[in-house]
């Protein structure tokens, strides 16, 4: 038995909305006309805005004792079980970092060559980026984001040039790679900005003033992305949160949470309620415990410095990102 | 619309104004409190613009399927209703077979009926999830156009979710 009528497509759209990942890729099967519209980038960008509502996952980062292979594992009811990339066949996850989340896609770096991966862990899907400019091998720093005007991902990449970078290599993978003692001792030519999307998946120039101090792409910080822009928390010694707009393509600078102790302390900046917010991890001596303050920015203009202080009880019906 | 003072509406004794919707399929009819109707915008557009007589045809909807929308309004326009009470009242709506449930969204969706056409589609969505395709493939009506070959293809990109299914 089959239904009389067809169903017009925002119906269909809006029913297979709410359906699990898992459902959708077998029903990719059905028909040319259902595979087509589940693949559509405004049907997936649907779906998500109708999963962020019901779900939530919680991501643990951690690494295997054994052979030092990153492991995520999502924690929906607290115990880290569920190893996130364990089907990602082919997918080598051998000295690579978790840079930034953004929309539901990860992006992971390695940690001393131009590799680039996003991943989908729903699909169990994977991207290998192609390589970046051959030259300017040096990676300073990196963003990830999803771009809401385009509903494209981006990646975002500055790389700083180093004398050495202008004697050309015959392989991507031959063993350019200086240590950080040796850049030390060479001097930065220049720095330049490079960006990736997803949709074309390629590379291009990007034609943008690098902010001095951003923080080294080494850092464990993770990168946050909110509406189109991605930041950075500036290093203790420079309190400033730095920003890329993808739609302009334009570093902004905003400044900190201004409190003196506040360099005293840990700080991660993450996403809540879809503004940004500052923790801060706190401790006290006496009684001896540790707590968090969260801030939240009250508005997205940047150039504002203002700060709430959110109780810890005004957070369980946010959701919150690192 | 300019509402009478107070005084004059208690003189006239007030009667509740009412609408009847017709079937069209089997030419059933209801008739409902308009305050209750006027939850479908599509009706509400109708009334805003007088283009709606003594009785409101509804084309392509049946009277068990037309049934189940009104009493979804009634209970939503019920003041008194906690939000507890509507949920039950929700599922109860909506445990029907996945055809009722098909109609259902589809009169929904005439009639611009938001909350309606949100709780039936998750029904919907819910009842299809654990099917196999070829079962989902069936229920909607739809012809494969895919060749075995292309199909095959198809189901090798994600051969993990396919796990446990035929």
């Amino acid at each position: 038995m089959a239904i009389e009528q067809e169903l017009p497509q925002d119906l269909l759209m809006e029913i297979l909305s709410r359906l699990p990942v898992k459902s959708l890729l077998r029903l990719k099967s059905v028909s040319k006309y259902w595979f087509s519209l589940i693949q559509n980038p405004s049907f997936i960008h649907l779906h998500h805005n109708c999963s962020k509502k019901k779900d939530c996952l919680v991501v643990m980062r951690h690494r295997n004792d054994c052979d030092g292979n990153l492991i995520l594992s999502s924690v929906p009811d607290k115990t880290p079980t569920h190893d996130l990339f364990e089907s990602f066949e082919g997918l080598n996850l051998k000295d690579v970092n978790l840079i930034a989340s953004s929309n539901g896609l990860f992006f992971l770096a390695h940690f001393y060559k131009p590799k680039f991966v996003i991943c989908n862990p729903a699909t169990k899907e994977f991207r290998i980026l192609p390589d970046p400019f051959h030259h300017a091998r040096h990676t300073s720093h990196l963003g990830f984001v999803f771009d809401p005007n385009t509903k494209d991902y981006k990646v975002v990449r500055v790389a700083t040039l180093y004398e050495s970078d202008l004697t050309p290599y015959d392989a991507y993978d031959s063993p350019y790679v200086a240590s950080d003692k040796d850049l030390l001792q060479e001097i930065p030519i220049d720095e330049k900005v490079h960006r990736y999307d997803l949709s074309t998946d390629c590379w291009r120039k990007v034609d943008a003033g690098v902010p001095k101090y951003l923080p080294s792409v080494s850092s464990y910080h993770f990168r946050n992305s909110l509406n189109g822009v991605f930041y950075w928390l500036y290093p203790c010694d420079y309190p400033m949160i730095i920003g890329f707009r993808v739609l302009d393509e334009l570093f902004e600078e905003m400044p900190m949470l201004d409190i003196s102790w506040l360099d005293c302390f840990p700080c991660t900046l993450c996403t809540m309620n879809d503004s940004l917010a500052l923790v801060v991890q706190m401790c006290r001596i006496e009684p001896a415990e540790e707590f968090f303050d969260f801030w939240e920015k009250k508005e997205e203009d940047m150039s504002s410095s203002n700060w709430l202080l959110k109780g810890l009880d005004n957070l369980c019906s946010g959701t919150l990102k690192f | 619309m300019a509402s009478a003072p107070e005084n004059e509406k208690n003189a006239s004794a007030p009667e509740k104004k009412t609408l009847t919707l017709k079937s069209m399929i089997n030419n059933e009819e209801f008739v409902v409190d308009e305050h209750v109707a006027l939850q479908s915008v599509t009706i509400k557009n109708m009334v805003d613009s007088d283009c709606a007589g003594d009785v409101i045809p509804v084309p392509t909807i049946s009277g068990e399927i037309l049934a189940l929308v009104i009493e979804y309004c009634k209970n939503h326009a019920n003041p008194s209703a906690s939000e507890d009470d509507l949920k039950k009242a929700d599922a109860g709506i909506v445990a029907k077979d996945i055809y009722t449930l098909i109609d259902l969204v589809l009169a929904a969706n005439f009639l611009d009926i938001k909350g309606l056409l949100e709780v039936t589609s998750q029904k919907i969505a819910d009842s299809i999830k654990d099917l196999p395709h070829q079962d989902v493939r069936e229920i909607f009506g739809v012809e494969n156009d895919y060749t075995p070959e292309e199909e095959a293809a198809v189901r090798a990109e994600h051969d993990w979710a396919f796990e446990g299914f035929p």
